[in-house]
This record gives structure tokens, C-alpha cells and sequence, in this order.
């Protein structure tokens, strides 16, 4: 009977840890920013190409090789890149993207960390480009994928988009866009196709 | 039976803390940083990039997209303003070591005398110290030739190095025709400055298949 207090304690404990680990750990303790995207452009991603690690967080914990050949060198063996076309209704044309990311050099599961940090360039011919940087947080996706898998649905994310960007914000822009200042924010929804909203304004 | 609950579950989160700050997270391999510094407080740094070998294929994934993909390149056909062009390339430092990937996004674009201007930006990430973001305007057409229906890099095209093995691409929009560091994340963030691209050709085969060296030479300060 002892014994299986034990192992029901055990249990327990290592589950309700998991769980403050999953939700933020000793991050919920701080103040969290929240980023405001008014009246954003929504851009929709089409993903055309993607090399290196998998945009997932069994990818950040080291599950998931690389695909596509080039990353074998040491310093890039954990970076990925996607080549997307955005495409907006309310832009009318169509941009082309490249996003290269890399699990961030601060990533750590004991204080909740397990970031991307992402670089995106964009271009609308004739019209202008912009770049883009942030954090991509990928421990929601690492609970929900918990979640799921606890509740017998299996390793995968739940059919909704799911919000990725953190201090996203555009850091440079030219052409028209030259005096562009705007954030993003960045949705995975599975299975693989995305969105992006892109708020900006003139400084 | 309180007190073994207690202690299975504090036990319980023990290990579990342990797994989480023993988990070997995957980590960058750091080359030495071959940074020059300058007199004026700034900082040089070179990169380059081999061509062909060093120039990553980007066969397409989905079979939806009206792109055209060819060897290393990714071209969006665009409309009367011109195509636009995703080139990718493992990143090297001057000793040869690769440090990164680099990505060339060439597209037409307003220039300042009116008119379209063919301009490019570069983003050199470095996963163990960040990202860097530059554009130039360039000195010639760089935007993918399409030759028979395929495309194929602009280097790549018949009589690109009819008048010299040597170019240099940047002319603007900084002073002196140099392109523009925008700024970086990470190790990079606030920087700004300036830099050149230089294209110097090894050699030429009777395919027009060209082989060589990119130099990106920027020089940055600290601007926040």
C-alpha cells in the first residue's frame, strides 16, 4: 500500500511540475507584454520551401533531424530556413519571404524557455521590403502537444492557429515602405500552413 | 501515508527539475569571430560565400505555388515590374569556416532618380550570435535571366562577365555607392553601417556554369 502512495506521489509530483514547467515556469512569475496588432494586414503563407530542422518543438529538444542536404556543418545544424509566398487580399499582390530561424542560444526547460529566434525579409516587386525579427515561443505548442498526448489524441497540435511571435517587430524597410515601423505576429496552424499579421504605420 | 505522499511528491518534482536542467538541449558550435576593430570606435568584418558550393538547392516542396525553382534559386515571376528571387548560400567566415547561411532576396524596386531600381537584400544569420540585415541598390540588373523558360542566376548568364572577373554590386544607397547595414538581433542588434559586395570570378566554363567568391565586407558602429 506504501508502495503505491509512493508511486502515486511520484506521479503526481513529476505531473503538476511538468505542468508549471509547460506553462511558462518561473517566467508566470514576471510580467508578461502583450503585443497589440491593431487593424493588422493578414498575410497568408504559402509554404513553397523549408530546409533544416522541422518548425516544431521536438526539433528544439534535439527529436528531429534535419532535412534537405547543406546543414551538416556544425553551425548550422539546428537552423532552418522556409521560402513562402504571402499573399493578402487587402495588398492585392503577392510578396515573396524568406524566413531563416534558429533555436535561441538562451533556451532552457527549467526557466520555460524554448524560443526560435527568427529573421524574416520580404518583398513586394516594384513596391517595397521589410525586415522582420522575433522570438518564436514554442513551449504552447510543446503543452498543447503534451495535452493532446495525454488525452489520447496523440502527438499533434489541436485544428486552431496558434500564436508564435514574441518581441516580433519590423527592424528595417525600403522602397515605398522606407519609412515603414510596424510589429507582427506570426500563427502555425497544422497542418503546416500559416498566417501572419502585419501591422504598420509611418514613423 | 500523508508523510510518504509528501515525500513521493516532492521527490516527483525533484527528478523532474533534474531532467529539465540536465535535457541536453541542442546548442551552436561558435567559430572565433574574425572581427576587425577601427580606430573610429567601429568594427570590420568580412564574410564570404563560394559559389557554386556553397549555394544550397531549393527544390519546391508543394506543387500549389506558380513559382519557378531551378538550381539554388526560387523565382516569383512578379509583374510588369519584374521578377523577384530568393538565393540561399552557406555562410563563411575568412578563414573558410561556416558559420551561417545567407539569403539574397533580389527584386525590383523604386529607385530614388524614379524609375525601378534593381535592389537586393541580404540577411546573414548566424545561429551562434544572431542576425544581420543589409540592402543595396545594385550597380547592374542582378534579378534571375530567364533563358529558354527556366531561370537561371544572373552570374550565370550569358555575357555577365564579358567586361571583367572582378565586380563589385553595391552602388548605394550609402555614401561612396555602398549598401546599408540596417540593423541585426542578437549579438548584432543596434548595429548600423555600411558594406560592399564584391563578385570575383575563379573560373568560367564553356557551359557559362561560373565558379567563385562573394565578399561581403561590412563596417559597423554601435548606433543605440
Amino acid at each position: 500500500m506504501r508502495l503505491i502512495i509512493a508511486v502515486v506521489g511520484l506521479v503526481c509530483g513529476c505531473l503538476a511540475s511538468s505542468a508549471f514547467l509547460l506553462a511558462g515556469g518561473p517566467g508566470l512569475l514576471q510580467a508578461r507584454i502583450g503585443l497589440a496588432v491593431d487593424e493588422p494586414s493578414e498575410l497568408l503563407v504559402d509554404q513553397v520551401i523549408s530546409r533544416g530542422i522541422a518548425e516544431h518543438p521536438a526539433a528544439l529538444l534535439g527529436l528531429a533531424a534535419s532535412q534537405g542536404g547543406g546543414f551538416s556543418d556544425p553551425g548550422l545544424r539546428h537552423a532552418r530556413i522556409g521560402i513562402v509566398r504571402l499573399d493578402s487580399a487587402e495588398a492585392g499582390a503577392s510578396a515573396l519571404a524568406i524566413k531563416i530561424s534558429a533555436p535561441a542560444t538562451d533556451n532552457s526547460l527549467l526557466n520555460g524557455r524554448l524560443y526560435m529566434q527568427s529573421t524574416w525579409n520580404m518583398a513586394w516587386p516594384g513596391h517595397g521590403s521589410v525586415f522582420l525579427t522575433g522570438r518564436d515561443n514554442h513551449l504552447p505548442l510543446l503543452a498543447n502537444l503534451s495535452w493532446n498526448l495525454v488525452n489520447g489524441d496523440g502527438f499533434k497540435l489541436s485544428e486552431r492557429p496558434h500564436p508564435l511571435s514574441e518581441k516580433a517587430r519590423l527592424l528595417g524597410a525600403g522602397g515605398r515602405l522606407l519609412a515603414a515601423e510596424g510589429i507582427y505576429r506570426e500563427y502555425v496552424s497544422p497542418p503546416g500552413a500559416g498566417k501572419l499579421e502585419l501591422g504598420l504605420g509611418n514613423n | 501515508m500523508k508523510r510518504t505522499f509528501l515525500f513521493s511528491f516532492l521527490a516527483g518534482i525533484a527528478l523532474t527539475v533534474a531532467v529539465a536542467a540536465l535535457f541536453p538541449l541542442p546548442r551552436h558550435e561558435r567559430f572565433v569571430s574574425q572581427i576587425e576593430s577601427l580606430t573610429n570606435g567601429g568594427r570590420g568584418e568580412e564574410f564570404q560565400i563560394r559559389w557554386p558550393q556553397d549555394r544550397l538547392g531549393l527544390d519546391s516542396d508543394s506543387t500549389r505555388t506558380q513559382m519557378g525553382e531551378t538550381a539554388g534559386l526560387v523565382v516569383m515571376p512578379g509583374d510588369v515590374s519584374g521578377p523577384a528571387a530568393v538565393e540561399l548560400f552557406r555562410l563563411r567566415d575568412v578563414q573558410g569556416n561556416v558559420i551561417g547561411l545567407a539569403s539574397r532576396l533580389t527584386a525590383p524596386m523604386p529607385g530614388r532618380r524614379g524609375g525601378m531600381q534593381s535592389v537586393s537584400n541580404w540577411t546573414l544569420a548566424i545561429p551562434s550570435r544572431g542576425s544581420l540585415l543589409l540592402t543595396q541598390e545594385n550597380g547592374a540588373d542582378m534579378g534571375p535571366v530567364n533563358r529558354g523558360g527556366s531561370w537561371v542566376a544572373a552570374a550565370d548568364a550569358p555575357g555577365f562577365w564579358a567586361t571583367g572577373s572582378r565586380y563589385r554590386i553595391s552602388a548605394g544607397p550609402a555614401p561612396g555607392g555602398r549598401g546599408r547595414v540596417i540593423d541585426g538581433s542578437g549579438e548584432f542588434a543596434g548595429l548600423s553601417g555600411d558594406y560592399s559586395e564584391v563578385w570575383e570570378l575563379e573560373e568560367l566554363g564553356t557551359d557559362q556554369r561560373s565558379e567563385g567568391l562573394i565578399r561581403l565586407s561590412t563596417l559597423t558602429t554601435r548606433a543605440r
